[in-house]
């Protein structure tokens, strides 16, 4: 009976540490990189020529890394997803097509979007500074912003990397 | 058909966005209803010239007030006067009847005398509404401030009118004469008023608007103008009643033969529209408070001092309160705001004029709450009417309950900071009017206890250190009153004196807060008059109470309406 019951009490402990590893697991999937998880993004309607006009969200432990977060996400959607919710005006189609492009040329996006990284040069906060904030737990914070991206330069240093063939090669 | 299919478009295209506090102006129509009776006349000759507060667009009326002469006015005589109202349906039957949709709606598109409408009004008044954040998005996207002007279709919606109905109107004789006041006390003249107002918002949802634009709208040398303009002409808006209210207000001046009268005194003309502004002042905070869209928000912009980009413009005044939030989310997934803190202006930006996108802010303080941001947090309008409530006890010296009414004055001092600079030294600046009773033995003098009563003026300033802690230097005068029966005669005691001293006070709430205070009191002679023989004679006060000349401590509750 005593065995019994140390078994029982053995594999509570497993289970509890089991769930605390994919709860930090999961967290890091959402937070960790340019690997943002299932963002939001919509478009706010025709940018200035060679920009999308985008509302993207992230997520974060505070306000400012949501707010860092979504940058790298409107980058992200750019390059890998394309902007299909919201307002007509963005561009649906993501400037990456090639399958598996992600991974293929994984070294060059993690310098790419490493904090602080190159990916900075292309987006920028489109009003006054102003985020959406919404508290989702007591340490989770999503935040979104309207942003403009330069997709047109963007494609140009995608280029330039090799990773998508310039427009026209091909025809 | 082009413009239709624009506007189609622009109306599915001004969703919300998700999380930002929706704030946009409102356009107020102010009309009158005229039951025809006493002084009615005097008031509705003057209401033609009453506009609505700086924080809402004007859609005037050509006929604002109506007459109802010979009509009974329709409400429950049974129910008590602050209870009968009148039905909506019979206020929406008049709006009908006097066209004032198709009126506000001439306002919005700038109809013209062909019966033509254009967007002109639209775009001003969109250009007008828009914030930085409006504007700067706005510049960022390919068509630029014209996705402002559009944004003017999004206010046609917010289009509200206030119907006033002002009743027992008398003048000051007819007051002093209904309480039989006598000669020598009827000091001022002027008037006294109760008014119920009933508050509509014109329904221009995007099925209205589609239907407006398809079967109302009209261009200039459009062929069918007649057919349009007489159908826009007929037709039949839906008004939709959102609430009601009723005020009591007074406009009065001391008669020229008073010491405080002034010899020009003002007309009678002069004091009406003083008396219709009155009522508007006192109907806006309520409309405000039963009407979410009417409280101005606004994105926390700056957090050291607390700012945000709101200003006359959007109604700000000085010492106006606000409550900041921050949005969450329930485990269900619905969003909630959530109060993080309570703040009040200190510094109104005017910011009358269509933004550039460098718009001055308004700066606040905070008075209640936790940490706040400008990542995402929001401030709302919560309008206080300034007036305090302290109940407690005082120990030591003059001893007993005490109860005060302090009114933070300082609401009515915006006027004394100067242009863009910030008034924190005349913030929560209060007077009040202090009251205590006390009941105490003194074995030396009789057996039966002395009973003092005592009442003073002054004045206070609340000073915030931290969050949610206070304190409050004060000044006044005040007279404490007792009396002494000595075989058969009555001395009646009367002592003057000048408090000074600190309050200290905790938030527990941002209306309620726990107070305690020291006072020292400087006492001057007391006066002691003999009721049998009128005689009056000083004293020293520590010759009868040497204890209640010894400094006080006082501790209570304090509530914050």
């Amino acid at each position: 009976m005593k065995s019994g019951l140390n078994f029982i009490a053995i594999g509570l402990f497993l289970v509890v540490i089991t769930a605390c590893k994919t709860s930090k697991v999961n967290k890091d999937a959402v937070m960790a990189g340019y690997v943002s998880g299932n963002y939001e993004i919509e478009c706010m309607g025709t940018g200035m020529d060679g920009t999308q006009l985008v509302k993207v969200w992230g997520f974060g432990t505070d306000p400012e890394q949501a707010a860092y977060q979504a940058r790298k996400n409107a980058v992200h959607a750019v390059m890998f997803k394309g902007i299909n919710a919201g307002k007509p005006g963005c561009m649906t189609r993501p400037l990456v097509t090639q399958p598996g492009a992600e991974e293929l040329h994984r070294e060059f996006f993690n310098t790419f979007f490493t904090d602080g990284g190159r990916y900075l040069s292309f987006v920028s906060m489109a009003n006054d500074g102003t985020v959406d904030r919404i508290k989702m737990t007591s340490k989770e914070y999503k935040v979104g912003s309207v942003m403009s991206i330069r997709h047109a330069a963007l494609r140009q240093e995608l280029e330039a990397a090799g990773i998508i063939k310039k427009l026209g090669q091909g025809f | 058909m082009k413009l239709l299919l624009t506007f189609g478009l622009l109306v599915t295209a001004l969703t919300p966005i998700l999380a930002q506090p929706e704030y946009a102006r409102n356009s107020l129509t102010l009309m009158a209803v005229d039951f025809n009776g006493k002084h009615s006349n005097t008031l509705m000759a003057q209401f033609p010239s009453l506009q609505p507060p700086e924080k809402f667009y004007n859609n005037p009326l050509q006929k604002p007030v109506i007459s109802m002469a010979g009509v009974q006015r329709p409400v429950n005589a049974e129910l008590p006067e602050f209870l009968q109202y009148m039905p909506s349906d019979f206020i929406i039957k008049m709006l009908e009847e006097q066209k004032v949709a198709q009126q506000i709606l001439a306002t919005w598109f700038n109809r013209q005398a062909d019966g033509s409408f254009n967007v002109e009004v639209l775009k001003q008044r969109g250009l007008y509404n828009a914030n930085d954040n409006d504007f700067l998005a706005a510049t960022a996207s390919k068509r630029g401030e014209t996705v402002l002007m559009d944004m003017g279709l999004k206010l046609v919606n917010q289009s509200y009118v206030l119907v006033y109905d002002y009743f027992d109107i008398m003048t000051m004789d007819e007051y002093y004469d209904s309480k039989n006041i006598d000669a020598k006390s009827r000091t001022s003249n002027g008037y006294k008023v109760k008014a119920k107002s009933y508050l509509f918002r014109l329904d221009f949802s995007e099925a209205v608007a589609a239907d407006f634009f398809k079967n109302y709208w009209v261009g200039k040398g459009d062929k069918d103008l007649k057919i349009k303009m007489n159908a826009f002409d007929q037709a039949t808006f839906k008004w939709i009643p959102i609430a009601n209210q009723r005020v009591e207000a007074e406009v009065t001046q001391y008669n020229p033969d008073q010491l405080a009268g002034l010899k020009k005194q003002k007309s009678k003309e002069e004091l009406v529209q003083h008396l219709l502004f009155d009522v508007m002042e006192k109907v806006t905070p309520q409309m405000e408070s039963t009407n979410e869209a009417f409280r101005v928000k606004a994105m926390v912009s700056k957090t050291k001092p607390i700012s945000a980009k709101i200003g006359k413009k959007e109604g700000l005044s000085f010492d106006q309160r606000y409550f900041i939030y921050e949005n969450q989310q329930r485990k269900d997934g619905t969003l909630f705001k959530k109060r993080v803190a309570v703040v009040k202006s200190m510094k109104v930006a005017d910011n009358r004029q269509v933004t550039t996108g460098q718009s001055e802010a308004s700066e606040f303080y905070k008075i209640f709450g936790g940490k706040v941001d400008n990542m995402g947090m929001f401030m709302e309008q919560k309008n206080d009417a300034g007036l305090n409530l302290f109940l407690g006890y005082t120990l030591d010296g003059m001893a007993g309950y005490t109860g005060r009414m302090e009114y933070f004055i300082s609401k009515m001092m915006g006027g004394m900071v100067p242009a863009g600079k910030s008034g924190k030294g005349l913030t929560s600046l209060l007077v009040y009017v202090e009251g205590a009773y006390d009941n105490k033995k003194y074995p030396d003098l009789k057996e039966k206890p002395f009973e003092f009563t005592r009442v003073s003026l002054g004045i206070g300033k609340d000073v915030y250190l931290m969050s949610a802690v206070f304190f409050e230097p004060y000044l006044g005068y005040g007279i404490e009153f007792t009396n002494w029966t000595v075989e058969d005669e009555k001395l009646n005691f009367e002592t003057s004196y000048a408090e000074m001293g600190l309050r200290l006070g905790i938030h527990l709430a941002p209306s309620f807060q726990l107070m305690g205070s020291y006072k020292y009191n400087i006492i001057f002679k007391t006066q002691v008059k003999n009721e049998s023989t009128g005689v009056t004679e000083s004293y020293d006060y520590d010759e009868f109470f040497k204890d209640r000349i010894e400094p006080g401590i006082s501790a209570g509750i304090r509530f914050m309406f």
